[in-house]
C-alpha cells in the first residue's frame, strides 16, 4: 500500500480559487501538518454529526436533513480513510492558513463581523465610514495623508450614494443607532 | 399577433420599456436585489398605466434584471442572485484575464437572443406548453432538483468527492429554520431569529463575495488591482460574432431555458444551472470551463433571459406564476382587472401578444445597453484592492441586510463566508455549496410531497412510473455516467502528461 505522498500541491484547478504561494505548505512545517483529506474528513464528520445530533423526529419533516447527513457522513469516512491509508493518488498537506498574509484575512473578518455586530448600535453613517476608511488605510501599502483622504472621500461617497439609492428607491431602512435620537 | 407588434413599439411602450430595462439594470447590478423586490416596489407605479405598457415596463424590467445579475457576478464574483451564480463561474476568469468588457457583452448578447427565444415560445407555443406542465408534479420536480444536482461533477474542480461533501453541507445549510412542509423548527438551536432561515441571496453573497473579498485581501501585495482592464475597439462585434460562429450552444441553453421556465416554481436558478451543465457536457474541451469560457457565461445568460419569456406561459395561459416576479406581473394583471387564463387570447389577443413582443423588444433594448455600458463597468476591475474589497464588504453587508432589513442574514452571510474560506483552503470548492444552498429548497418539498404522496400507494410507484419521471431519471444516470467516464479521462490524461 501507497504511503500518502507529502508533497505540497495546490488545492485548486479554477483560477478564482487559487492559491497564493504563501498558503502552500513549506518545508520547515511539513512535519507538524496533517494530509487535507483527513481534516476535510474530521470537518464533514463534525457538520453530519451536528445535524444529526439535533435532528428530530417527525418523519417527514426530517428525512431529507437527516439523509443528507449520513451521506456526508459517510463521504468523511472515505475521506479519513483515505487520508490516513493513501489510496487514490497524491494528497495534499493542509495549508499554513494563517501564515504569510492570513493574518490580514483574520483581521478583516474581524472587521467584517464587528462592522455587522455594532452597526445597529452605533449606525449605518458611522460604522460604514469608519470600516471603509479604516480598511483601505490598513490594506494600503504606501499610507500617506493624501491616500487617507482619498479613502475618506470614497468612503463619504459611497455611504451618500448608496443611502441615497437605497432608501430613496428600494425603501430600505438602515438602522441610524444614537444618530436616529 | 401584429396588432400586438403594432402596440408594443409605440412611442410609450418603448419609452416604459427603455426605464423597465435601466431601472431591472440597477436591481441586477445590486448584490442582494432580486427581480421580485424590483417588480414588486414598481408595481403601484403601474396601476394608472394602460394594461400593455403596465406589463411591458414590469417584463422589462425582469427581463433586463436577469442579465444586470451578471455585473457583479463577472466583474466582483458576486453572484447578487441566485441565477447569477452559474454565470460568475467563467464570468470572473474572464474578467481576471482582462476580459470583463468581453464578458459583460456576451452576457447581454445572450440575454437578447434568450429573451428573443423566451418571447417567441411565449408568443407561439404558450397554450401546447402550459397543458405540458401542469403534468409535473412534486416527484418529477425532484428528479429535475437531482438532475440539476449534476453539474457538481463540473465545478467541483480536482475531487469529485469534496464536491458532493460541499453540495450536502450546502443543501443542509438550506434546511436552517422552519421547515416548508410541516412547519417545524429545525437546527435553531434555540434561537428565534434562526426560525426564518438562511436566505438563499444573502446565503449566496457569502458563499461567493466574501470569500472573494478574502483573497483580494490576502494576495492585495501581488495584485494592486483584482483584474487588469484592456481598452478593446470593436469587442462588442467581435464577440457576438465569436458567439455566432457556434451558436448551438446559445440556441440549446435559450431552449433549455423556455423549457424550464415554463414549469411553475422551477425558476431562473435551475434554468441556468441546467444549461451551463449541458454546455459543459457537449463542449469538446471541457477543461477550459471554470478557467473563463465564454460559452460558460453565454449558456448561463441566454437560460436565464429565455427563462423569463418561459414563466410567462403558464401566467398567461394558466394564470399560475412560472417564478417570483412573475408572480408580481400576475398581480399587475389583476389590479388592472385582467383574469389570466386560456380565454385571455381570445378576448385580449392584442394585450397578450403584445406583451410577448415586448419582452423581445426589452432583450433588445438590454443588449444595447450592456453594450453602451460594457466598457465604463469594466474599468471598476482597476479600483484599487484597498478600496475595492471594503466596497465589496460593504455591499455584501447592505445587500444582505436589504432583502428582509434583517441583520441576522448580515450575520448568516459573514459566517458562511468565513466558512466556505477556510473550506476553500482545504479543497471544498464555493460552486458546489452554493448550488447546494440553491438546489436544497427546491428539492426537499418536492420529496416531502412525493412521500406524502406514496402514503397512498407506494415509493417506487410515485417515483418511478411516470413518463417525465422515467425520463429524467434517465437523463441524470446519462449525466452522472458521463461525468464519472470524463473524468475517468482526465485522469489518464493527466498520468500520461505528468
Amino acid at each position: 500500500m501507497q504511503r500518502s505522498t507529502t508533497e505540497p500541491v495546490s488545492m485548486s484547478s479554477k483560477p478564482d480559487d487559487q492559491e497564493t504561494p504563501a498558503t502552500v505548505a513549506g518545508d520547515e512545517t511539513r512535519g507538524r501538518q496533517i494530509p487535507v483529506e483527513i481534516l476535510t474528513g474530521v470537518i464533514m464528520a463534525g457538520v453530519a454529526a451536528l445535524f444529526l445530533l439535533n435532528a428530530g423526529s417527525t418523519k417527514l419533516d426530517w428525512l431529507f436533513p437527516i439523509v443528507l447527513s449520513y451521506v456526508l457522513l459517510a463521504i468523511a469516512v472515505v475521506l479519513i480513510l483515505r487520508g490516513v491509508l493513501g489510496f487514490g493518488g497524491k494528497i495534499p498537506l493542509v495549508p499554513p492558513i494563517l501564515r504569510g498574509h492570513g493574518i490580514d484575512v483574520l483581521v478583516f473578518a474581524v472587521a467584517a463581523i464587528a462592522y455587522a455586530a455594532l452597526t445597529p448600535y452605533v449606525g449605518f453613517w458611522i460604522m460604514t465610514g469608519l470600516v471603509i476608511t479604516g480598511a483601505a488605510v490598513y490594506l494600503d501599502t504606501q499610507r500617506s495623508l493624501k491616500r487617507l483622504i482619498i479613502a475618506a472621500a470614497v468612503a463619504v461617497a459611497v455611504c451618500v450614494v448608496a443611502y441615497l439609492t437605497l432608501t430613496e428607491i428600494f425603501y430600505v431602512e438602515f438602522p441610524l443607532g444614537f444618530l436616529d435620537q | 399577433m401584429l396588432e400586438g407588434l403594432v402596440d408594443s413599439i409605440s412611442l410609450s411602450s418603448l419609452t416604459v420599456i427603455t426605464i423597465g430595462v435601466f431601472l431591472g439594470i440597477l436591481v441586477g447590478a445590486l448584490p442582494g436585489f432580486t427581480a421580485t423586490m424590483g417588480t414588486a416596489l414598481l408595481l403601484p407605479f403601474t396601476f394608472t398605466m394602460e394594461p400593455l405598457q403596465a406589463l411591458a415596463m414590469l417584463g422589462a424590467l425582469y427581463v433586463s434584471s436577469q442579465f444586470a445579475d451578471a455585473v457583479p457576478a463577472c466583474l466582483v464574483n458576486t453572484p447578487g442572485t441566485p441565477s447569477a451564480m452559474a454565470t460568475a463561474l467563467d464570468g470572473f476568469p474572464m474578467t481576471q484575464r482582462g476580459e470583463g468588457q468581453k464578458a459583460l457583452i456576451a452576457a447581454g448578447f445572450s440575454a437578447l437572443v434568450g429573451t428573443a427565444v423566451g418571447g417567441l415560445v411565449f408568443l407561439f407555443l404558450a397554450e401546447p406548453l402550459a397543458s405540458v406542465a401542469l403534468k409535473f408534479g412534486p416527484p418529477e420536480f425532484f428528479w429535475v432538483g437531482v438532475f440539476a444536482l449534476t453539474i457538481i461533477g463540473s465545478i467541483a474542480g480536482k475531487s469529485l468527492v469534496k464536491g458532493i461533501a460541499g453540495g450536502l453541507v450546502g443543501m443542509l445549510i438550506g434546511t436552517i429554520g422552519i421547515s416548508a412542509t410541516g412547519a417545524v423548527s429545525r437546527y435553531t438551536f434555540g434561537q428565534p431569529d434562526l426560525r426564518a432561515g438562511v436566505n438563499i441571496v444573502a446565503a449566496l453573497i457569502g458563499v461567493f463575495a466574501l470569500p472573494q473579498v478574502f483573497k483580494m485581501v490576502s494576495e492585495r501585495r501581488k495584485n494592486v488591482h483584482i483584474a487588469t482592464y484592456r481598452r478593446s475597439a470593436g469587442v462588442a462585434l467581435r464577440t457576438v460574432k465569436e458567439i455566432l460562429r457556434r451558436p448551438t450552444n446559445l440556441i440549446r441553453s435559450s431552449l433549455i431555458g423556455a423549457g424550464v421556465g415554463v414549469l411553475p416554481g422551477a425558476g431562473g436558478p435551475v434554468a441556468c444551472l441546467v444549461s451551463y451543465n449541458e454546455a459543459v457536457r457537449w463542449s469538446r474541451d471541457r477543461s477550459k470551463f471554470g478557467k473563463g469560457a465564454v460559452e460558460g457565461v453565454v449558456a448561463s445568460e441566454a437560460a436565464g433571459n429565455s427563462c423569463a419569456g418561459g414563466a410567462m406561459v403558464p401566467l398567461v395561459a394558466l394564470g399560475i406564476p412560472g417564478s417570483a416576479p412573475a408572480a408580481v406581473i400576475l398581480g399587475a394583471l389583476l389590479l388592472q382587472g385582467i383574469q389570466p387564463g386560456p380565454q385571455l387570447f381570445g378576448s385580449r389577443p392584442e394585450l397578450v401578444f403584445g406583451f410577448g413582443w415586448t419582452l423581445i423588444i426589452a432583450g433588445f433594448v438590454t443588449f444595447v445597453a450592456s453594450a453602451i455600458l460594457a466598457g465604463s463597468l469594466a474599468r471598476m476591475v482597476m479600483i484599487p484592492v484597498r478600496l475595492l474589497a471594503p466596497i465589496v464588504l460593504f455591499l455584501s453587508v447592505v445587500g444582505s441586510y436589504a432583502i428582509r432589513n434583517s441583520m441576522v442574514d448580515v450575520y448568516m452571510m459573514i459566517g458562511i463566508g468565513i466558512v466556505v474560506y477556510l473550506l476553500g483552503k482545504i479543497g471544498v470548492h464555493a460552486g458546489p455549496i452554493g448550488l447546494g444552498v440553491i438546489l436544497g429548497p427546491i428539492i426537499e418539498p418536492a420529496l416531502v410531497q412525493s412521500m406524502a404522496l406514496a402514503k397512498s400507494s407506494s415509493v417506487p410507484h410515485v417515483f418511478l412510473t411516470s413518463p417525465l419521471s422515467i425520463t429524467l431519471i434517465a437523463l441524470t444516470a446519462v449525466s452522472t455516467a458521463w461525468i464519472i467516464w470524463s473524468n475517468q479521462r482526465e485522469r489518464r490524461h493527466a498520468e500520461i502528461d505528468d
